[in-house]
């Protein structure tokens, strides 16, 4: 199965797609990585937890993996296969997640 | 790094607070065959491969920062009597890919104190897992409804196998404007483009469709799906 890879970088959101439902699942699990736990009124679970950006680097990197799998519970055609925490130049966390795509039909 | 392992919520770490360690961690994987016999030699022929298994021993002890070794040892003890499923955790990744079920749990090495067999100091608790199914994701239906079918889809949409498919669908869609949207199955009229595809492909039925709905796992409710068309080829 291809994998793909998603980050916690801001970038356009693509509202056709193209009619592509890997592109389109794709983006949904990047918007699912940068929303914020609590941000949705009607589902304040959703979301990634930011409380996770306030631990030690190696503390965040043991609660990455299982809050991300968390996170994509929203998206079931999503699998999470690995993810990464990395602190860019500016000290800001570049998060990183390798991603598995299967539909169920 | 303090933690060792973690899955349902429970972490196996080493820091100066704790010392929950594991020993013994064993990962099986398998597969069933089938002998056969060609010319004279047996051979052997994979039918389908075991739930991968693994399998280690947790240390607890009141003496090394577990507060209460009684209540970890039975919550373990239910969870294996509940079938309790969820990710495995070594180090930063998953050891399995799949979901692991907790089957088996056995508690020995019971140490209690000296005149109160209530409070206990230390045990051993053998834990054994078994893959578990993945909602699918896994190559079948959980409820064993048959096998899921992946549809050849490419970044880059339909692929070229289906190009002329896609062209003539394409202006099937134009041609119905609605089709795909009012959240029912539709089948093509008689006389559009679309079934006229259908008729020069004959082994081929087009459907549009809506993608299906997700549950939300929060509210279990479904949520409203993306609308786009989607085509089905059934051989």
């Amino acid at each position: 199965m291809a994998q793909y890879i998603i980050t916690n970088e801001p970038e356009e959101v693509d509202f056709e797609c193209d009619n592509d439902e890997v592109a389109r699942t794709l983006q949904n699990a990047k918007n699912l990585l940068m929303t914020r736990m609590g941000e949705v009124p009607y589902d304040r679970l959703r979301g990634f937890d930011h409380a996770l950006f306030h631990l030690p680097l190696d503390k965040m990197r043991a609660a990455l993996l299982p809050e991300i799998d968390r996170v994509m519970l929203w998206e079931p055609d999503v699998t999470v296969i690995s993810a990464t925490a990395v602190p860019n130049e500016n000290g800001e966390i570049l998060i990183r997640v390798i991603v598995e795509i299967g539909f169920e039909e | 790094m303090a933690q060792i392992a973690s899955w349902n919520g429970h972490t196996f770490e080493v820091s100066p607070q704790l010392i929950r360690s594991i020993r013994d961690l064993t990962l099986k994987g398998s597969c069933e065959i089938e002998e056969k016999t060609s010319g004279g030699q047996q051979y052997a022929q994979r039918k389908n491969g075991k739930a991968a298994e693994i399998s280690f021993t947790v240390e607890l002890s009141a003496l090394l920062g577990v507060t209460d070794v009684r209540s970890e040892a039975l919550d373990y003890v239910n969870e294996a009597n509940e079938g309790v499923s969820e990710y495995f955790y070594l180090g930063t990744q998953k050891l399995v890919a799949a979901k692991m079920m907790l089957t088996s749990a056995e508690v020995t090495e019971y140490v209690c104190m000296p005149g109160n067999a209530d409070e206990w100091i230390s045990c051993d608790v053998k834990l054994t897992f078994k893959q578990a199914d993945n909602g699918g994701k896994n190559g079948s239906k959980g409820k064993g409804k048959g096998k899921k079918k992946k549809s050849n889809r490419s970044r880059n949409g339909i692929t070229k196998s289906l190009g002329e498919i896609t062209t003539v669908y394409m202006a099937a869609a134009n041609a119905i404007p609605e089709a795909g949207k009012n959240g029912s199955t539709n089948k093509l009229p008689h006389g559009t483009a679309g079934s006229q595809a259908a008729n020069l492909f004959s082994k081929n039925t087009i459907q549009l469709r809506n993608s299906n709905t997700k549950k939300n796992p929060t509210t279990g409710r479904g949520m409203s799906g993306s609308m786009g068309v989607k085509l089905k080829l059934t051989r």
